[in-house]
């Protein structure tokens, strides 16, 4: 299992992604040359102490900044699912959001959050430069003719 | 006055007479000089006392000739006065009797122009008289004849100037009828032109009002929604709406 699947067997959204990362090469040159680290959130410590030692020894002096170069290169060309939700999620939401994607998709994508108030309820996604809307707001588009002969009712 | 003006004639001729006298003597005696003149040259003394002499003897007798010459003129001229006086007397008489005699037949001649002139004049009287009675009657009788005429022109132009002016109201009433039934008319075509083009206008306005709403009904339904739901819904709830939406995507094959 290469370096990126491992990460993201519990890392779903890009922006998860390049933060753990980010802490991943700081915690490991820490490790290896000693380096200050900076000081971690609590949910942070847990990811970093749930990485099995396997995953940390592969690392040394000598390979740590090819293989992360190679990680961003990797991280670089990932075409992520691109969710917009009508709410600023909290890690809790984003979790359940990737775990309904483990549970029901065979290939678990990784996705990139953005907010769009207008969208009210549901999510809009982009995948691969595809737009689609599945919002409540696009259900109430397609019910504009319904909704209008509803109001004109009570207009005319 | 005839009386001296004849003795000035006498004695003009008397003196005419004596000058004649010496220049004649003067000519036919050239030595010949008034007493006293000493313009004579002094070589001829002696023969001048001579010639003074006869000179003087000469103008003493013309003295005396011109005396009696002027006695005879002043006796004469006399009688000539009395002459004159008597005949003018003589004929003054006749001339006052020639004069009173023309001035009666003058009276006589100027009494019968007159009477006859009178005559003349009382005839012309009357006949002006009775030419201005004709006259009269006849302007009296054209007076009639005019005012006849004038009031029988008058009744005639009252007739057709009320007959005219009953025309004129007659057409126009007609013309003021018609024109009241035109203005009428086109003051409803104006009106129908007018409130059609407002009830266009009305209809333009309703249509754009209501393009308008129903261009912005579905924004103001998403936007109350928004509001709405962005306070109603619950984060369990949003999540939801999260997982039948992507419960549909997946059921289109969106996401594999």
């Amino acid at each position: 299992m290469d370096i990126l699947t491992t990460l993201l067997t519990n890392t779903y959204t890009v922006q998860d992604l390049r933060h753990r990362v980010r802490i991943l090469k700081s915690h490991l040159e820490n490790i290896l040359f000693g380096h200050h680290t900076e000081q971690l959130s609590p949910e942070d410590s847990r990811w970093i102490g749930s990485l099995p030692h396997s995953f940390t020894n592969q690392f040394n002096k000598d390979n740590v900044y090819p293989l992360f170069d190679q990680l961003e290169d990797q991280i670089k060309k990932l075409n992520p699912l691109v969710i917009y939700l009508a709410f600023e999620p909290g890690q809790e939401q984003i979790e359940k959001i990737g775990q309904w994607f483990k549970k029901n998709l065979a290939k678990l994508p990784v996705f990139e959050i953005k907010v769009d108030p207008g969208l009210l309820g549901g999510v809009a996604l982009v995948n691969s430069g595809v737009y689609k809307d599945y919002s409540l707001r696009s259900k109430i588009q397609e019910q504009e003719e319904t909704i209008l002969a509803e109001f004109k009712k009570y207009i005319r | 006055m005839p009386y001296f003006d004849f003795i000035n004639l006498i004695v003009l001729i008397l003196a005419a007479s004596s000058a004649g006298a010496f220049f004649y003597l003067q000519r036919n005696h050239p030595g010949f000089h008034l007493p006293g003149d000493n313009t004579h040259s002094s070589g001829h003394l002696e023969g001048d006392s001579n010639l003074e002499g006869k000179s003087y003897d000469t103008l003493h007798s013309a003295t005396k000739k011109a005396q009696a010459i002027l006695g005879m003129a002043e006796l004469d001229a006399i009688k000539v006065t009395a002459d004159t006086r008597f005949y003018k007397e003589k004929l003054e008489d006749k001339f006052e009797q020639e004069l009173q005699a023309a001035s009666k037949a003058a009276q006589e001649l100027i009494k019968q122009q007159t009477d006859r002139t009178i005559a003349d004049f009382d005839n012309y009287l009357k006949e002006l008289k009775s030419n201005l009675e004709k006259s009269d009657k006849d302007y009296v009788s054209y007076l009639t004849f005019l005012k006849s005429d004038t009031d029988a022109q008058k009744n005639q132009s009252q007739d057709t100037i009320k007959t005219q002016i009953n025309q004129i109201f007659v057409k126009f009433e007609e013309n003021l009828s018609q024109f009241l039934m035109d203005s009428q008319q086109r003051s409803v075509q104006s009106i129908e032109l007018e409130l059609k083009a407002a009830r266009g206008l009305i209809e333009t306005y309703k249509q754009q009002q209501l393009k308008v709403i129903d261009e912005n009904v579905i924004a103001m339904l998403e936007k109350t929604l928004s509001l709405v739901l962005g306070k109603k819904l619950s984060l369990q709830d949003q999540v939801e709406l999260v997982y039948e939406a992507l419960e549909k995507a997946k059921a289109e094959k969106f996401i594999i």
